[in-house]
Formats: C-alpha cells, structure tokens, sequence
C-alpha cells in the first residue's frame, strides 16, 4: 500500500503530531504512523473519524487516483 | 479521551495474528516432540520439564511479537508491573540456577538430553527474553517519544 501522504499534510495543516490526532480518534500514536506509512489499511469507521477531525472528506484523504 | 488499556483495531487484528502464530508454533512442537519419542529420542529430562519448556516457548515468542508490534502498550502500569514481576522470578531463578550449576556442579546437559537443570534453565533464558525484549521496546520507545516516521 502507497504512503498517505494527503493525510499527512492534512495533519501538519492542522499542526497536529500524529499522537495528538491519534488520541483524538481513539487510537494510539503507532498505528496512526501505520496508517501514513500505508502499513495498515483502516476501517471506514476509523476513516470517517479521522476525517472528522482533521474537517475533511473520506475522499480527499482516502481516495487513490 | 483514549483509554490505552484499550486495544485500537490495528493491535485487535495483530493480536488475532500473533495468537495464531503462538498456536501453529504450538502444534508445531507438539509434532515434533510427538516424532522425536515415536523414535525413542529423549530430549529433556522429566516430562514437567517437558510441558513446561513446550508451553512456554510460544509464549515466549508470541510475547515478544505483541511488544515489537505495539499490540502490548509498554508505558502501562499494568504491563510494566507484570514485567517487573517475570524480572524478580527470573532474577530469582537465574541466582539458583547459577547456584546449581557452578556451585553445586549440577549438568546442563546428561548423556545427548537436557537434565532437569537444563529444563530450568532454559525457561529462565525464556524469561529473560520477554523482559529483555520489553525492556529494549520500552527505552526506544522513549528515545523515540516524539519523532515521527
């Protein structure tokens, strides 16, 4: 799987760590870091949380070209 | 706010993953072991040892799996208690093991098998694995607190 690069600035926009967002979605720092690196592929339900907090939509942030 | 005493989707999965390894490995030495006396070939002294070193073995590995994958979260106070417990049994375990082998000459090895000796040192190396392996998880996890990938 690519790296989430979209995510990544999405963050960094926000200024937020990737701890910061993963406790805001519930989850921890590593599988936050998973998740950028394209290590682990999340479940919608965790997508739309992440998208809740950074204001975006599932497709800015989760939809490949 | 997130409680880390709970597991996140990611570690619930890896944790499904790791359970299966712990129990493949398990059958695993169970076969062996299984072919091993169906050839008369004796292994360890004394069938306790036996269990035990057979049992404790995939929980060795499946342990150190879940700290290097982050499934064990090392900064809760929970874990860290149950690796100082594993760290004062092995420490007791290491100072009569030592004491049996270089005191009292007891053998490690008797006649191509592990003696029950062996056995007990063997599990003690098995538990100084898993705090080993916690101990190097949780200085880099320090030494890393705030670095991103």
């Amino acid at each position: 799987m690519p790296k989430n690069l979209k995510l990544k600035v999405a963050r960094a926009g926000l200024d937020m760590t990737q701890k910061d967002l993963a406790e805001r979605v519930g989850v921890t720092r590593q599988t936050m870091n998973a998740i950028e690196k394209g290590d682990y592929n999340p479940t919608i339900k965790l997508c739309i949380s992440i998208c809740k907090v950074l204001g975006k939509t599932l497709d800015e942030l989760f939809w490949e070209d | 706010m997130f409680n880390k005493s709970e597991l996140d989707e990611r570690q619930l999965l890896m944790r499904g993953k790791v359970y299966q390894h712990v129990v493949i490995l398990y059958v695993m030495i169970i076969i062996l072991d299984s072919f091993l006396t169906s050839f008369d070939i004796k292994w360890v002294d004394g069938i306790q040892q036996k269990m035990t070193i057979m049992v404790m073995f995939p929980i060795m590995i499946g342990t150190v799996e879940m700290i290097f994958k982050d499934i064990m979260v090392v900064e809760l106070s929970g874990i860290k208690f149950a690796i100082i417990s594993f760290g004062f049994i092995a420490g007791v375990l290491s100072i009569l093991n030592f004491n049996h082998v270089f005191i009292e000459k007891e053998l490690i090895f008797e006649n191509g098998f592990l003696s029950s000796r062996g056995g007990d040192l063997l599990y003690n190396i098995f538990l100084w694995v898993i705090v080993v392996a916690y101990c190097l998880k949780y200085y880099s996890e320090k030494k890393n607190e705030g670095v991103e990938d």
